[in-house]
């Protein structure tokens, strides 16, 4: 499957200062930010999976979560807003050879992103997506984006949301995805499993982490401090109360993790060039 | 013969409803005038419709290498009369034009009678029924054969070529039907074509779109990611086909925001990459253009042109998208625009195009069009150029490295993912030498110095502009507008006339020491461009020093600029 990946190689133990630019301390996240738990992760799967760090390909889109890969000590690309499943297809198909991630935020990959992601999920390219779901706009102040809550308040729902959401995973399993999972970063270790299972899996694969905005998102809604907020993730990020407000036809009421969908589908960088291949040796003949 | 009979250029069009089979019987035609020892040209004119709307192929046949339109067709043959209103304006004909046509499909449309051509009939879709199988335009195909002089075997041996042996049933309807056209053919005097018994070796029969896609491919392109737009669509298509077979990938994707993004994802990752499209997709392009600015990524553009503005006329040429091309991105970003001079060109400056987006590590806009894009050119095979085209890598081991260095020529080395050391990130953010974001002001002014230099400093050779003549007037004008004025220059001389002609091929940067050199003794200087607003001499007026007498001449499309209006510009221009 992937040649890059050495399972069987001795590796000292997980260190994430050797995967990170360090002269780019100290971060710009906020205090409490879930995006700095779903990059640990993906650095922590990175070691595991023995992975070198000028054979992996981040790539990122704008918004808070596009300002993650950055930080990370390899060949890592920003790029415009929504784009970066568009970007990393071109650099995967052209260089099969990189292990290839995207990371995103809920509002690049599902507003202005949204119709890449479908066709990413449809080609099945060996390309691991993880959405960093914090349910707003953050960098630019908290507006509402497709996975906000109903009823919340953000600086463009000055009501309340209104809107039904996207359930993502549901998006990318209708779509093709040939592995799709959710995490929360209150599980961190299961968040790194579940990256590296992704990363591990032979075609598209789509992880939702359910990341919190504390500074913006919870300040605004009075949904406590980091450690609350992230203590509700599982329990009560879906308050109950709202379980039975109308036209929500995706979002779950109870937050499902882990593996949600798994299915083997041929990999869209392979097929081609089989087929390249077979083409070339009918006219060689 | 006399010198009326024996011409050294013949333009026919053929017109008929869509779906007739107008197009490929005009293939046909430039096919079997090719294997006569003729050059030839085949322009399409089609209504937005596919299929079933209006269609007309326009050819130029001649003894000599011919890329643009002449200035009326001797030769009208219409398969029917549908619609063939819509094209008035395409068809100049006079009272020396011979117009061809089945008596059944009724009477003249009053535009053709006022011209005062001749009418020759011909039974086509009779005939045609009389021949299982047989095709009306093949019926029409043989009468105009017969009555230009040019062998129905030529003919016949073109669709036999076409067809393969795949159909011999159909090869043999279509023969039965071409000799039935022939022998049916109208008594009338008509002009004839010189042809030649031999059958020239080395020639090329290709299309400016096929001539973008190969000149690509040989400038290195390997990855292409794009987006179905007419009249771009081609070029897709032509590298669908032949990128695997050299160890390529072109995907489509699934807008032009993800083609573009695509291949600068490709070229990130080291592979030359191209798209191509037209108009509303280069609108959609800009944004992330200005990333590969930003980001120093190379990658190549090629933008079909077409009437716009919006979806505007899709079908037909214009030189409109100048503006959008030169100006459209936001911020200050320096970026190379070139367009190819004729049909044949496209291949060069693609290939050109390749090398310099490698070279200077940014993106280059080709502006073809579709006067040039989807035509048809018989030409001799044209010299191979080879560019020293190589991204300038750094050197292993890779310690400390700055992908953005402030180094004298603006080109740093651009490090490939997989080198170790190299590492860094590629943004559309402001960065310092190292590309790690930055907003500070030292940064931004001198990275934006470095990306400016690096084109500013580049020699970019005698490829900026074809340059010819001597006098007091100059003629500037850019791409496909300069095949048509190559050629009224050319009677203009021969009448007396002292001009030069500049033909811009490099757009963007300016090359204003280039310009001045090529003007030294200049006292007039006609600007012809195909566009409404008179792109081009606006950018002129502010990029270089002009003589004081500048007279713009804008044309928009979608009529060519034709090589006789073209003369009365020059000869009006040589009037004091």
């Amino acid at each position: 499957m992937n040649e890059i990946v050495r399972k069987d190689a001795v590796r000292p133990a997980f260190d994430i200062k050797d995967y990170l630019r360090l002269d780019l301390m100290p971060h710009f996240m906020c205090p409490g930010c879930g995006h700095g738990i779903a990059l640990r992760a993906l650095l922590w799967a990175t070691h595991e999976l023995g992975i070198e760090k000028n054979q992996l390909a981040v790539v990122s889109g704008i918004g808070c979560s596009g300002r993650v890969g950055a930080y990370i000590d390899a060949n890592t690309y920003h790029t415009t807003h929504g784009r970066p499943l568009a970007f990393a297809t071109g650099l995967k198909l052209a260089r099969p050879d990189l292990k290839v991630i995207v990371i995103t935020g809920d509002g690049d990959c599902l507003a202005i992103g949204g119709n890449h992601l479908i066709h990413a999920c449809r080609r099945n390219l060996d390309i691991t997506c993880l959405m960093l779901n914090n349910e707003v706009y953050g960098m630019t102040g908290g507006q509402v984006s497709p996975t906000t809550s109903v009823n919340r308040l953000t600086t463009t729902t000055p009501a309340g949301n209104c809107e039904p959401t996207f359930d993502a995973c549901k998006l990318a399993e209708a779509a093709g995805a040939s592995f799709v999972g959710r995490e929360v970063t209150r599980q961190a270790p299961a968040l790194k499993n579940l990256i590296r299972a992704a990363m591990e899996h032979d075609g598209f694969s789509f992880v939702e982490v359910m990341s919190d905005c504390t500074e913006i998102y919870g300040r605004k809604n009075d949904l406590g401090e980091s450690p609350e907020m992230i203590l509700s993730q599982k329990a009560d990020m879906r308050p109950e109360a709202f379980g039975n407000v109308a036209d929500q036809p995706f979002r779950p009421n109870r937050l499902v993790t882990g593996v949600l969908a798994k299915q083997e589908r041929p990999e869209y960088g392979r097929t081609y060039r089989a087929r390249a291949a077979l083409e070339r040796a009918k006219k060689g003949r | 013969m006399s010198a009326l009979e024996t011409r050294t250029s013949l333009s026919i069009v053929l017109t008929g409803s869509g779906g007739a089979g107008v197009m490929t019987a005009g293939q046909t035609l430039l096919d079997a005038a090719t294997s006569c020892g003729l050059y030839g040209l085949m322009t399409r004119s089609t209504g937005p419709q596919i299929r079933g709307g209006e269609a007309a192929a326009m050819i130029r046949l001649s003894t000599r290498p011919v890329q643009c339109p002449g200035d009326k067709f001797d030769i009208l043959l219409a398969l029917d009369f549908d619609n063939i209103q819509r094209f008035a304006a395409e068809l100049p004909l006079d009272s020396a034009s011979v117009i061809l046509a089945d008596p059944a499909a009724g009477d003249l449309p009053p535009f053709l009678a006022q011209t005062g051509a001749a009418v020759g009939h011909v039974e086509m879709k009779k005939l045609a029924k009389t021949v299982p199988g047989g095709r009306i335009s093949m019926v029409a195909l043989g009468a105009l054969a017969r009555l230009i002089g040019l062998p129905e075997s030529a003919i016949v041996e073109a669709v036999a070529a076409s067809l393969g042996r795949k159909k011999p049933e159909a090869v043999q309807a279509s023969e039965q039907a071409v000799r039935l056209g022939a022998l049916n053919s109208p008594e009338m005097k008509a002009p004839k074509l010189t042809i030649s018994a031999a059958k020239p070796a080395g020639r090329w029969s290709i299309t400016g779109n096929e001539a973008t896609g190969f000149g690509a491919l040989k400038g290195g392109v390997r990855f292409v990611g794009g987006y179905p737009i007419t009249p771009a669509t081609e070029i897709l298509e032509w590298m669908a086909h032949t990128l695997p077979q050299c160890g390529g990938v072109l995907v489509q994707a699934e807008d032009e925001l993800a083609s573009i993004n695509m291949i600068i994802g490709a070229s990130f990752g080291g592979t030359p990459a191209l798209t191509a499209t037209a108009g509303p997709g280069l609108s959609l392009m800009i944004e992330a253009l200005g990333l590969a600015v930003a980001a120093e990524i190379p990658v190549v553009v090629v933008d079909v042109m077409r009437s716009g503005p919006s979806t505007g006329i899709a079908t037909k040429s214009e030189q409109s998208d100048l503006n959008i091309a030169v100006f459209g991105l936001h911020g200050d970003a320096p970026h190379v625009v070139v367009a190819p001079l004729s049909v044949s060109d496209c291949l060069m400056t693609a290939q050109w195009s390749v090398h310099l987006a490698e070279t200077l590590q940014s993106p280059v806009i080709m502006l073809s069009d579709q006067s040039l894009g989807q035509a048809r050119v018989v030409i001799d095979r044209p010299q191979d150029v080879s560019f020293e085209t190589k991204r300038l890598t750094p050197q292993a081991p890779v310690e400390n490295y700055e992908r953005y260095a402030l180094v004298e020529s603006g080109v740093s080395p651009m490090s490939i993912p997989g080198m170790a050391g190299g590492q860094y990130t590629a943004d559309g953010l402001t960065h310092n030498a190292k590309g790690t974001p930055s907003s500070q002001a030292h940064d931004h002014v001198g990275q934006m110095d470095k990306r400016q230099r690096k084109l500013a400093s580049f020699d970019f050779g005698a490829r900026w502009a074809d340059v010819d003549g001597e006098g007091e007037l100059a003629v500037i004008t850019w791409g496909s507008s300069s095949e048509p004025l190559r050629e009224a220059i050319d009677i203009a001389r021969s009448e007396g006339i002292k001009v030069r002609l500049i033909a811009m091929r490099l757009i963007s940067p300016a090359q204003p020491a280039r310009l001045a050199e090529a003007l030294k003794g200049v006292k007039r200087a006609l600007v012809i461009e195909q566009s409404h607003s008179g792109q081009f001499w606006r950018y002129l007026r502010a990029y270089y020093d002009l003589p004081a007498d500048v007279v713009s001449i804008p044309q928009p499309g979608p009529l060519p600029i034709r090589p006789r209006e073209a003369l009365e510009y020059i000869r009006k221009g040589a009037q004091a």
